[in-house]
């Protein structure tokens, strides 16, 4: 009997959680609707400028006869492949300098003021000296999304690798562990919640990064064809290419998102 | 030869503009197969102590000679049971257990079915393959014990081995503990707070005083008591009397100190 109950009581549960996700989703889907369909009807009205604010129907033509005559992939492919690259490289290299830091504590000590000034120091601002000196291409680009993240990455990483319980070393040496066994068994696996963290802000400051890099090279990209839409005074262009980098903006955070369900699963 | 000396040990802790001293001028040896116990009010340097047998610290003056050698060269002939259990969340138990002989690059097969048999005898068998997460601090405490007695060490730093688990399971593990060490003719060193513990488990026991730790007295268990298991010894006629006479020391002990 009592069993029953509380089988009854667990069903109850599920439901109520299930309830609550299904409002959530709701109301997300509800706000999708309602900013588009505002932003098309006041376009249509005139209520806000249609040649600066365009429209979802003027930007779905326009995105059609880009993927009809295919040129907008290029454009993706190209922005997409330095974004990546950027984040990779900036984020790897950033941990790899976290990791040299720690084994050479003394070095962290000398180069922390160097690192608290690079750190503050606008990395953007870099960019013209960045293409004059790699060439105008990818080069460039991909090294200013590496440029803005690597810095941040690697002061947030070490921190993490400094807070890591000494007792777990002490654990360690105990059964005479070397310094790269105390880095890998305890320092690295200890750090990969800050690690996640950097992930997902990396994500954000390498599409920074390369976005800007493609307004100063400007040849090809979504970068790109936003100062070409600007400068032309193509506004629909403009939207279009910013929704896109929206949308693999949005992709990338959930491939790192389950990145992080893997990696941090039992803690 | 001594198998354990400690000599001459003092501690300081430095910090911005003061310092603490820890531990003045410790000094004992300890033989082959002895078992030895030490206890003293909490903050008297204890754990210090363990710490700087096991050689994680460096004391500020004296040394420990493990067979006549200096500590740092022995380390992997010591087993040192923190005496808070320090699982990696991230490890399985089973993980956890067998920390040791990975480090130590020992990949003997059998290593696994004795950690499951320690495991077993310890009461937590079904929780090999959980996470550290998963278990009560009790149960922790005894994964930390099993991963401790796993690589089979000569000398045995017990810190506080005992002190999250109930009545019960703490007999038990004593007297697991206790025909180990003797079977295998380990030497160990338990610091506890538990006076009856302390005489039911060891042959010696010292008592350090605090503010510095000092070695206040040390104190030989009854011969009758030392051969015989923590369960009977605690049941045995001697262990009131001898009790009592532990319990006055750290009377006038605290009774200085305050
Ligand atoms: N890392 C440290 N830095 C500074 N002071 C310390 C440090 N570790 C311990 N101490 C100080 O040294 C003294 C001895 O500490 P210790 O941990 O050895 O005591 P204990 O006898 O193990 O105490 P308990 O029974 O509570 O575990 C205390 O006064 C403590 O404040
Ligand atoms: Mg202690």
């Amino acid at each position: 009997m009592s069993q029953k109950q509380d089988e009854l009581r667990f069903i109850m549960h599920k439901q109520k959680l299930k309830k609550e996700k299904r409002l959530v989703t709701y109301w997300q889907l509800f706000l999708f609707v309602i900013f588009f369909s505002s932003w098309e009807m006041f376009s249509r009205l005139k209520w806000i400028d249609p040649l600066v604010f365009s429209s979802p129907s003027r930007i779905s033509r326009m995105f059609m006869d880009k993927v009809e005559d295919g040129s907008i992939w290029m454009h993706i492919q190209v922005t997409l492949l330095e974004t990546v690259a950027g984040f990779i490289i900036g984020t790897v290299a950033g941990i790899l300098l976290a990791g040299i830091l720690w084994w050479f504590p003394r070095v962290a000590k000398i180069v922390d003021p160097y690192l608290v000034i690079l750190n503050a120091m606008p990395k953007v601002a870099l960019g013209p000296i960045i293409i004059v000196a790699l060439g105008p291409g990818y080069f460039s680009i991909i090294a200013m999304g590496v440029v803005i993240s690597i810095v941040i990455t690697t002061i947030v990483v070490y921190s993490a690798f400094r807070e890591v319980d000494e007792n777990y070393i002490k654990v360690l040496r105990t059964f005479g562990a070397n310094r790269f066994q105390i880095f890998k068994e305890a320092i690295f696996p200890a750090s990969f919640p800050s690690m996640i963290s950097t992930f997902k802000v990396n994500v954000g400051l390498s599409w920074v990064g390369v976005i800007v890099g493609e307004f100063l090279v400007s040849q090809k990209g979504l970068g790109y064809l936003i100062i070409y839409g600007f400068q032309v005074f193509d506004f629909t262009l403009v939207l279009s290419s910013l929704l896109l980098i929206a949308v693999f903006a949005a992709l990338m955070y959930q491939a790192v998102e389950k990145l992080e369900k893997k990696l941090i699963h039992n803690r | 030869m001594t198998f354990l000396s400690v000599k001459n040990i003092s501690q300081q802790y430095f910090s911005h503009n003061s310092y603490t001293k820890a531990l003045e001028n410790i000094c004992f040896d300890v033989s082959e197969g002895q078992f030895l116990s030490l206890i003293g009010p909490s903050g008297c340097g204890k754990t210090t102590l363990l710490s700087i047998i096991a050689g994680l610290i460096t004391p500020t003056a004296g040394k420990v000679l493990l067979e006549g050698k200096e500590m740092a060269k022995e380390k992997l002939q010591i087993g040192y049971m923190l005496q808070q259990d320090y699982l990696f969340p991230w490890k399985t138990i089973m993980e956890n257990v067998l920390l040791g002989p990975h480090i130590q690059k020992n990949r003997d097969p059998s290593l696994k079915e004795k950690a499951e048999q320690l495991l077993e005898e310890m009461g937590i068998g079904q929780t090999k393959n959980s996470y550290p997460n998963h278990l009560s601090g009790g149960m922790r405490q005894r994964v930390s014990l099993a991963r401790t007695m796993i690589t089979d060490p000569k000398l045995l730093l017990l810190d506080e081995p005992f002190s999250a688990l109930d009545y019960q399971t703490k007999l038990k593990l004593e007297n697991l503990v206790a025909s180990t060490l003797k079977t295998y003719k380990k030497t160990s060193i338990l610091v506890t707070h538990d006076i009856e513990e302390a005489i039911a488990m060891s042959d010696t026991i010292i008592l350090l005083s605090s503010n510095p730790g000092k070695i206040h007295s040390t104190f030989t268990v009854p011969e009758e008591l030392q051969n015989m298991t923590p369960f009977e010894a605690r049941h045995h006629t001697t262990f009131p009397s001898f009790f009592k006479k532990v319990w006055k020391e750290m009377e006038n002990l605290e009774s200085k100190a305050g």
